[in-house]
């Protein structure tokens, strides 16, 4: 059978097992959904929404390895399969949180340990607003646990590891029993952490993925970082993304039209991107709880070789939710981790880890989960990135000081003749005795502990509370018609056990009823087809060089050459100029501006470079002048249709005046307002190719010329107070390309409602600036003898420049990235740049 | 005269691939003359017919025949250029297969320099002012010393770890899926499930 659906990605990795295609260009899908993320959450809604006929396009962060891929190596895998390498911590660096950021997300990294929502728990939420009846929770948790093939670990599959902490728990008659996982036939290799080699744990790749993609066409994009959810008055219209390859480069854009979109990028990751454009400002990312993980080590004269076997097969229910424990409650879940994140994990330094080390195969692991007061905050920094704030509760502190001494017992009453702690103040427990003063330490000194976090959740309160949660009972967000945050973001508390089955039952859900209302709801939404930042004849100044080029070959000159003639001084104003407020567009036909590839090289180039071309008819002839931007040349030339070897028949320009008759451009006319271009050293049709360029009548303000910004800027007022209020980000004026962005503004207001401005300039720079409003536009006033003149033209796009002190000097040196105004106190330079809303 | 250029594209499976842009050339001293471009259709085939004056430039007089060759190539980049056939005859056949000549990538390429990046990403998301600094500097020492020494096979035997079960490259190493650790434990969980 030909399997329809495809995953794409920016990886060229041989032996696919699943149906693969490389991404080479910008990419704009026009879809029923698009899901954002690929893990618990986000696999089982594509899933189920394209098995019922919805065309689905799936977005992930994360890289598309199989099982045979994973080779079992921390040094390989970690960077694979890991956000971020594993270096995600809460902004104390008190925490280390560790999240899968892969096709099938966490799925592919954790322990396989399933957990049904406890009934406490389920009854808990519902009177936090979430109305979802038991019935709906049982009929989606069992679907799911068929879904991922659940079954129990059979006690022979115990290692000794397991076992120790299951004889401890009998010694004290402590309820406890064998985990739950969504396994077949384990093989017991003991790396879960790494992905599974021998597909033997039933993770989203090997299960919901795999299904979709058989039995659906869906789409699943691999490498692209969400960026952007465009939306107006409560409609979601599309997503923006970013291809990124393993070096940390944007190669490529994706634009998604969609008649839904579903936020499933994980606890964190899902309010920060709800963040970032804006949506349920004030109530997403917080509310965050992490269960605390906290570790123990026995150390047993005999061999546990704990590393052979299932890491976490075993659990201790006594005092956790699983046995109706409300409050302050914890498991205690027996674990062990491959040995550079066991070296990692251990307390010691130097000679007494090498000590530690060395005992390796002696120890028996295991960890207390404590279900945790929802504290946690996630906030938008100034680059984009996600804070995470966490801290432990004093009732949290409690609870974690109870589980670690009643672990340290355990592994005392089988024959455990010392205990390591994970406590800086007290690393090693000699006896039963020593227990008091680790409980004593961790209530005093908590800061002092390590912690580590596998379970994120919350930040997207689900509930009925339209102040306090961000989205409803169907995962859909307050206010919003066809938008939906999906994941363990919208966990109200935390949920006590190992989330990842709680996260796939509602996603369950949550996709049955987007399928129920699907026809009512959602399938007379029209999709508006948009192109983001998608490189494409209309807007080709999103282009890549390679593709300019492509593009120049295989489109054919469409229009006659009369076509290139601008207007000229008699046209009316708005046939030569104009801007529309409302997208940002400008529309020039003063002459052709000139833009240079998105990958022009030198970065230089970008912001003194660039030219124009203008067109005039002259009896028979277009005749035109090409103009370099801050140079006094105009090269006068003649525009020609004629048949060009090697690229059929298309608009020679000639050059008329000897000093630039070596040079001649060709250009193929491809639509109205676009050209396509490419620039020639020697005489045709030798010449040698020097540069691929696009000419537009229509570009955004990201591409404005210092004139466009100069006519803009008279035309725009002076900022009140609360206009500016927030984070905007700058991009200088270019006459090129695309450039940067290279600063961030941060407005905010004092008590006594002073204005003030952080800056941040290239990412390093970074400082406070004084700021007046006076009737004419905002100046801003930093350390140096330069101020900011701002004006703002809608209220979410400012325009503003850098100015030097007047000066009676004249300041024309020649070419600048800096302009040159005059004034009647004399002359000084400006740097224009333009800002736009965060 | 009139010379005529046909040819199909196939791709690896032996499959006609439609749609791809199809140019040919006569190879020369100095620029090659372009003789001509078509798109392959629905069976991958193409022709290109051309006349002699073509390439028959100013340099060229003593030209009889052009050397032809075709350039194969996909809305984005070249994936097949032919070799030149000289002398060419008044009708040449080309068949092509187009193969995806891209190298693979190495997944696991400069995974530490990776890892060391990642640590970039972090940026403004944590304030140092509130850590422990002295812990923060012990769990660095403690990361790259773990990082570069206990990855180490030799290392990991040392403390009794036999490391992974895997070779490096599973997919460019035939390997069996059987479990090197307690080898005689696993039979017996083999046989039991038999039962």
């Amino acid at each position: 059978m030909v399997v329809p659906g495809t995953i794409f990605g920016l990886e060229n990795i041989e032996k696919r097992k699943e149906k693969y295609s490389l991404v080479t260009h910008d990419i704009v899908e026009n879809a029923d959904v698009c899901v954002i993320g690929s893990g618990a959450a986000g696999a089982i809604i594509a899933c189920k929404l394209a098995e019922q006929g919805r065309s689905v396009v799936l977005l992930e962060k994360g890289g598309y390895y199989d099982s045979e891929d994973m080779n079992q190596r921390e040094v390989d895998m970690i960077p694979l399969l890991w956000k971020n390498g594993g270096a995600i911590f809460s902004d104390n660096l008190r925490m280390v949180i560790v999240q899968g950021q892969c096709l099938g997300g966490t799925t592919v990294i954790n322990d396989a340990v399933c957990f049904k929502t406890p009934p406490i728990i389920r009854e808990h939420w519902r009177s936090m607003g979430v109305n979802i009846p038991d019935e709906r929770w049982e009929a989606a948790l069992d679907e799911v646990w068929n879904g991922v093939h659940v079954s129990r670990v059979r006690p022979e599959e115990l290692n000794e590891n397991n076992l120790m902490l299951k004889k401890a728990c009998a010694i004290k008659g402590y309820k406890a029993s064998e985990n739950d996982r969504n396994s077949v036939d384990c093989m017991r290799c003991g790396f879960c952490h790494l992905g599974c080699h021998y597909e033997t744990r039933q993770d989203m790749l090997i299960t919901y993925i795999h299904r979709a993609l058989q039995n659906s066409e869906i789409k699943m994009y691999c490498n692209c970082a969400v960026e952007r959810i465009s939306h107006s008055d409560g409609l979601v219209d599309g997503v923006e993304g970013d291809f990124i390859d393993s070096a940390g480069t944007t190669k490529f854009k994706i634009r998604v039209n969609a008649k839904a979109v579903v936020v499933s990028a994980g606890a964190i990751a899902s309010s920060l991107l709800l963040m970032k454009n804006k949506i349920a400002l004030g109530k997403a990312g917080r509310g965050l709880s992490f269960h605390p993980a906290v570790h123990l080590l026995g150390k047993f004269d005999q061999e546990i070789n704990a590393y052979n076997g299932i890491p976490m097969a075993y659990t201790c229910h006594e005092f956790g939710v699983t046995n109706g424990v409300k409050d302050n409650s914890f498991l205690i879940e027996s674990i062990f981790l491959p040995i550079f994140q066991f070296s990692m994990g251990l307390p010691s330094f130097l000679a007494e880890h090498a000590e530690l080390m060395k005992d390796f195969t002696h120890y028996a692991m295991a960890g207390v989960l404590v279900k945790d007061d929802p504290n946690g905050t996630v906030t938008l920094t100034e680059t984009g990135r996600a804070k995470i704030h966490h801290a432990l509760s004093p009732n949290d502190i409690k609870t974690v000081a109870r589980g670690l001494a009643t672990l340290a017992e355990l592994w005392f009453d089988v024959g455990a003749n010392e205990v390591i702690t994970e406590h800086a103040d007290i690393t090693r427990l000699k006896s039963i005795d020593d227990i008091p003063r680790l409980v004593h330490a961790v209530e005093t000194n908590p800061d002092a502990l390590n912690l580590a976090s596998a379970h994120p959740q919350g930040g997207n309160r689900m509930g009925d509370d339209i102040d306090q949660c961000v989205v409803d009972s169907h995962c859909q967000v307050h206010g919003f018609q066809n938008l939906f945050v999906c994941d363990a973001s919208v966990f109200p508390t935390s949920v006590g056990v190992n989330p990842q089955i709680t996260v796939m039952a509602i996603a369950a859900m949550a996709a049955d009823h987007i399928n129920s209302v699907w026809d009512a709801q959602f399938s007379g939404l029209g999709v508006k087809p948009a192109l983001g930042e998608t490189c494409s004849i209309a807007q080709p100044m999103f282009c890549t060089a390679e593709r300019l080029d492509t593009m120049f070959r295989q489109s054919a000159n469409k229009l006659p050459v009369e076509t290139l003639v601008n207007a000229d001084e008699n046209s009316p104003p708005e046939e030569r100029w104009h801007f529309d407020k409302e997208s940002l567009m400008i529309y020039n036909n003063k002459y052709w501006k000139g833009f240079f590839p998105l990958d022009q090289d030198f970065t230089l180039v970008r912001y003194l470079g660039g030219f124009w071309k203008r067109f005039h008819k002259q009896g028979d002839e277009v005749r035109g002048i090409t103009h370099p931007f801050e140079t006094s040349i105009d090269a006068p030339n003649i525009a020609e249709l004629k048949a060009f070897e090697g690229f059929g028949e298309l608009v020679h320009l000639k050059y008329t005046s000897p000093e630039f008759s070596i040079f001649y451009d060709l250009l193929k006319i491809v639509d109205k307002d676009v050209v396509l271009g490419k620039a020639f050293f020697g005489l045709p049709p030798f010449g040698n190719h020097i540069l691929d360029f696009c000419m537009s009548r229509n570009y955004s303000v990201d591409f404005m010329t210092e004139d466009d910004h100069e006519t803009i800027y008279q035309q725009a007022r002076s900022p009140a107070a609360g206009e500016v209020l927030g984070r905007w980000t700058g991009r200088l004026v270019s006459d090129s390309a695309l450039t940067p962005v290279t600063q961030v503004f941060t407005y905010t207001q004092d008590n006594i409602g002073k204005l003030q401005m952080e800056y941040l300039f290239g990412g390093l720079l970074r400082g406070i600036s004084r700021i007046t409003l006076t009737p004419q536009q905002m100046n801003m006033y930093d350390f140096t003898s330069w101020h900011d003149e701002v004006k703002i033209v809608t209220s979410d796009f400012m325009v503003g420049k850098w100015c030097s002190p007047w000066t009676k000097i004249s300041l024309n040196f020649g070419p600048s990235f800096l302009s040159v105004e005059t004034g009647p106190d004399g002359n000084r330079f400006s740097l224009r740049f333009t800002l736009r809303r965060v | 005269m009139k010379y005529k250029i046909k040819g199909k594209v196939k791709n690896e499976q032996g499959n006609p691939v439609s749609g791809l842009f199809v140019e040919a050339f006569d190879s020369d001293l100095t620029a090659d003359d372009y003789l001509g471009s078509t798109l392959t259709n629905s069976e991958g085939e193409f022709e290109i017919e051309f006349d002699d004056k073509v390439f028959h430039e100013t340099f060229e007089l003593l030209e009889r025949r052009p050397d032809v060759y075709v350039v194969v190539r996909d809305a984005y980049r070249v994936l097949h250029k032919t070799d030149v056939r000289s002398e060419a005859k008044d009708e040449e056949f080309f068949d092509i297969v187009v193969k995806d000549t891209r190298p693979f990538d190495d997944p696991y390429a400069n995974s530490f320099q990776r890892t060391v990046a990642s640590f970039n990403e972090i940026g403004d998301t944590v304030d140092i002012s509130q850590a422990d600094l002295q812990r923060l500097i012990t769990q660095m020492i403690r990361g790259l010393a773990s990082w570069s020494y206990y990855t180490r096979p030799k290392v990991m035997q040392s403390v009794g770890y036999p490391g992974p079960q895997v070779p490096q490259y599973p997919k460019r190493t035939p390997h069996e899926h059987s479990l090197p650790w307690n080898p005689h434990e696993h039979d017996e969980h083999e046989h039991g499930e038999e039962e």
